[in-house]
């Protein structure tokens, strides 16, 4: 995207060979970050590995789930929020599954299985890679009106909760937020729908599926004040973005559809004929049934 | 004439308003733009000015009509 611009700027100034060797230079750069995105958006959330002894339930879990869904066993890491998220990134070779405390906490084992197991259709689609790098690129563009705030605080315009640092960030906020919003939209894949029904159709319990996102959906509307990068919204399960208060409007550019309603009444249309066909094939207590 | 300001914000949805502050803030960017060329060159340059707001107005309007053609494709409308 910004390869373009910067050789033709680059060409214009310096001629041909600065042209081919910044064309050269761009392309290197692109792809490294293409490759290390993953490991940006992790470092970006804080993310660990689960403390030994903390939720050992979710790694049997979750060979069991591999087995069923045919996948390469991603890496699990928990961050500490208030809210519960979870999502995947990760490129072509491993996937990562970030999972915040909370959601550990909230979610009971059934529903954790089958929030884990949405996560584990979303790998075997195989867009986790692009939407890694969607999400670290339109993550950076959405930070631009955080830093502009800092910048106006640190600056001596007041503190956070003061009008014109807020009002800065506003306007910063107005002109990153609409690229910002497009590269997310045109960039990532639109597979939340296709998650859901292929999870409620493997694991064939829809009830629970519905429930689980019920409760996500519960607890971030009543719990959630956190601000999460709207650049990644496209990653979440459920997403924590949402307008609290008149600065926050340009967040809901990215307040994307299918809404909870949407969700769960596709979930809970899934033929049960196609549900029973494929739990067939789901692992009980290690044994394949 | 308030009240019908008010009236016509209050119709709008909260991605139509985010939209519009979107509008006011590239439009900030421009008086910017256009101070800096006054200062730059210590005469206000009228054509220039003008081709200069008439050719970035005209992208952005272009990239908000395309902006707005995916928004109802793809947000949830409140």
């Amino acid at each position: 995207m910004i390869t373009f611009p910067v050789v033709s700027i680059i060409f214009y100034l310096g001629g041909l060979v600065p042209g081919v060797l910044s064309f050269i230079i761009v392309l290197i750069l692109s792809r490294v970050m293409y490759l290390s995105s993953s490991r940006f958006i992790l470092k970006w959330y804080g993310c660990q590995d689960i403390p030994s002894g903390e939720f050992e339930y979710v790694y049997p879990m979750l060979d069991s789930l591999c087995s069923i869904f045919s996948v390469k066993k991603p890496e699990v890491h928990l961050f500490e929020s208030s809210v519960p998220i979870i999502f995947t990134v990760g490129s072509k070779k491993v996937s990562h599954i970030v999972v915040s405390r909370r959601l550990l906490h909230l979610l009971e084992e059934d529903g954790l299985e089958m929030v884990f197991a949405r996560e584990l259709v979303r790998i075997k689609e195989g867009n986790v890679s692009q939407n890694t790098f969607v999400a670290l690129i339109a993550g950076i563009i959405a930070s631009f009106s955080t830093t502009a705030l800092w910048m106006a605080m640190l600056s001596g315009f007041g503190q956070e909760e003061d009008p014109a640092p807020k009002f800065i960030r506003f306007v910063v906020m107005g002109i990153v937020m609409l690229p910002c919003s497009l590269i997310v939209y045109i960039g990532s894949s639109d597979s939340t729908s296709n998650a859901d029904i292929e999870t409620a159709k493997i694991m064939g319990n829809k009830s629970v599926l519905s429930s689980a996102l019920k409760r996500l959906h519960n607890d971030i509307l009543l719990n959630s004040m956190e601000y999460f990068n709207p650049g990644h919204v496209h990653l979440y399960a459920m997403n924590p973005v949402k307008v609290n208060s008149f600065f926050d409007i340009h967040l809901s550019l990215f307040d994307m559809r299918p809404d909870i309603s949407t969700r769960l009444r596709t979930i809970a249309n899934v033929d049960a004929d196609d549900c029973q066909e494929k739990t067939i094939k789901k692992v009980l207590d290690g044994v394949e049934v | 004439m308030l009240s019908e300001i008010n009236y016509f914000y209050t119709s709008l949805k909260d991605w139509q308003k985010a939209m519009l502050f979107s509008f006011i803030s590239y439009s900030i960017i421009l008086f910017g733009l256009i101070v800096a060329i006054t200062f730059i060159l210590k005469d206000f340059k009228f054509l220039l000015v003008f081709g200069l707001s008439f050719v970035y107005m005209g992208i952005v309007i272009v990239l908000m009509i395309i902006s707005i053609k995916i928004f109802k494709k793809r947000l949830i409308e409140r």
